[in-house]
């Protein structure tokens, strides 16, 4: 051996042993460590800014509230939202589990789904031709539309709303993974050719991987859209559930269980959508230098 | 341990039962064509013919669009030509490609950004079921070759765009092909990485003893690294000139200033461009 070069983003280091490489491994991750502390600096930056506006608004309206003397039932103040959701706590809770319960069993059936049916569309273009283009006219009849459709032929009960949350967790992942499975790189594909690599290798070892920021873009929407989806459905026929407590304090005009309820709901929703992001970070670490749809 | 497959055996071989076949001659392409049948047809090569020697360094050069990516994808047997023969070691590009004769570099170098550097230059190996310690110690024995020991847990993108070249042309050399097929593989660097890259890869390719089918638009590139370079003219692509490079080798990087260099350039660009 000759000589090795390494050259690193800055310029070029030329050694004659593995010094050069050692010092430049040594630089790499004293950037990597400035990287990560600008990174939590900007943060922290990108989210005070957020965090104080919704303070200010919170203040804003208490104030207007307390002022204009309005009723309760009307428009109720965050404090007294607050003590409603901390006093209804319990049936807070209650409620929130056969939500969570169908939103989650929608989601894992609509996305299982999802994922055979644009495996399957990858491989078998014939299949693709002839479903995808139902598919797409299918994802665009609105969920309150069918629901009532829904309710009457299979019913009030559990499978009703879990197949309604797996609609809807179903085209979102669909139409995300299947751009995802098609979008390797000609070449790299090429190289994969070349050495006459099974389909299961192409798959394993390069579809699934490109397409899985795809995946979880999909998974962001359609856990969000579940969680909702089960609420919706709650409202049109349930005598449980967050969307049956958002209905049912409406009737009643207790207004600030009404909002109590929904404050549940979308903590619930920001909470399912989190745990998304956090498992992609886990499972995708590459993916936040690709950023799709992020 | 790398050289397993012994060239000039398995040419021997290739020679007699392809008896009409130059036993040294590693790529022969006879009036290649390629035609697209669209309305009006669209000629992209016409009338190709190159013999290529065994350890040659040869390059391909034209206007964009001449086709010359075209000729290579041909050579690899991934575009099948209308008019004319293409033969590599006697056989055809698809059997070539079957035995792994070919290693690909592209402009981009197309690394998979999950796996390591180290696992990036096993992927090829991987595919065709090598053993794992025997993939293992030949990637980092490649690493080695393109000066990129202590890197191989390092994930692409902390890579630069020279360095990442540089796995791709370690991951080509994997699984110990006869011939290097490389599509502008420096002209996404800056000059001066691609004058590092130049060097480093003429000696790779004496410590190899590989041969390489090179596209460039580069000039000066394909001087410094060519015994012969091929000029192309603009679409439908023909080779309009056969330069013999005659510098002396190894090539070292004062050559380029020499007159002998410069006026190979000279000749070059003129050719290129009338």
């Amino acid at each position: 051996m000759k000589s090795s070069f390494t050259d690193t983003a800055s310029g070029a280091v030329t050694a004659t042993d593995g010094a050069g490489v050692l010092s430049a491994q040594a630089a790499a991750a004293a950037s990597r460590r400035a990287e990560a502390r600008a990174d939590i600096a900007r943060r922290v930056r990108a989210w005070i800014i957020p965090v104080v506006v919704v303070l200010v608004i919170l203040v804003v309206w208490q104030t207007l509230v307390a002022v204009l003397k309005l009723q309760p039932y009307f428009i109720p103040s965050p404090l007294r939202i607050a003590s409603t959701f901390k006093a209804n706590l319990r049936t807070i809770c209650d409620n929130a589990v056969p939500t969570l319960a169908q939103a989650a069993t929608g989601f894992a059936i609509g996305n299982g789904l999802a994922i055979i049916m644009s495996i399957w569309f990858v491989h078998v273009s014939s299949a693709r031709r002839a479903l995808y283009p139902l598919a797409i006219i299918l994802q665009s009849i609105p969920l309150v539309a069918l629901a009532p459709i829904a309710i009457v032929t299979i019913g009030n009960g559990f499978a009703t709303k879990v197949v309604m949350t797996a609609i809807i967790s179903f085209f979102p992942t669909l139409v995300n993974l299947m751009r995802g499975l098609a979008s390797v790189d000609t070449n790299m594909l090429q190289l994969f050719q070349s050495v006459d690599a099974s389909r299961w290798d192409v798959l394993a070892k390069l579809r699934w991987p490109t397409a899985l920021p795809y995946l979880f873009a999909g998974l962001r929407i359609t856990a969000s859209a579940s969680m909702v989806g089960a609420v919706i459905v709650e409202w049109i026929g349930s005598d449980t559930g967050l969307g049956y407590m958002i209905i049912n304090s409406t009737y009643q005009f207790n207004t600030p269980l009404l909002w109590a309820s929904v404050l549940a709901t979308s903590l619930l929703v920001l909470a399912v959508f989190g745990l998304v992001v956090v498992v992609e970070r886990l499972l995708v670490p590459w993916s936040r230098s690709t950023n799709i749809g992020a | 341990m790398l050289q397993r497959f012994h060239r000039s055996e398995k040419n021997a071989g290739v020679g007699t039962a392809f008896g009409h076949a130059d036993p040294g001659s590693l790529v022969e392409l006879g009036d290649v064509g390629l035609t697209y049948p669209t309305r009006p047809p669209l000629h992209a090569l016409e009338g190709v013919s190159i013999s290529m020697q065994q350890g040659q360094f040869v390059s391909l050069i034209g206007p964009s669009g001449c086709g010359k990516s075209t000729l290579l994808r041909i050579v690899a047997g991934i575009l099948k030509p209308t008019e004319g023969t293409v033969l590599v070691e006697g056989g055809s590009p698809i059997a070539a490609q079957r035995s792994h004769r070919f290693g690909f570099v592209f402009q981009d170098p197309v690394l998979l950004p999950w796996r390591s550097v180290q696992e990036n230059v096993e992927l090829l190996t991987e595919l065709v079921d090598l053993a794992p310690h025997e993939r293992h110690s030949r990637a980092r024995e490649l690493l080695e070759l393109v000066g990129l020991r202590g890197c191989e847990s390092f994930s692409p993108d902390q890579l630069s765009g020279g360095m990442r070249q540089r796995v791709s042309i370690a991951r080509a050399l994997a699984l110990e092909p006869a011939i290097l097929l490389m599509d502008e593989p420096f002209s996404a660097l800056d000059e001066f990485q691609r004058e590092l890259l130049n060097s480093e890869l003429l000696r790779i390719w004496v410590e190899r003893h590989c041969s390489v089918l090179f596209v460039t638009h580069h000039i000066e590139e394909a001087v410094f690294l060519s015994d012969t370079v091929m000029v192309m003219s603009p679409a439908p692509g023909r080779i309009i000139e056969r330069v013999p490079v005659d510098l002396p080798r190894p090539r070292t990087d004062a050559m380029r200033v020499s007159p002998e260099f410069l006026e190979l350039r000279r000749y070059l660009r003129e050719v290129l461009i009338h």
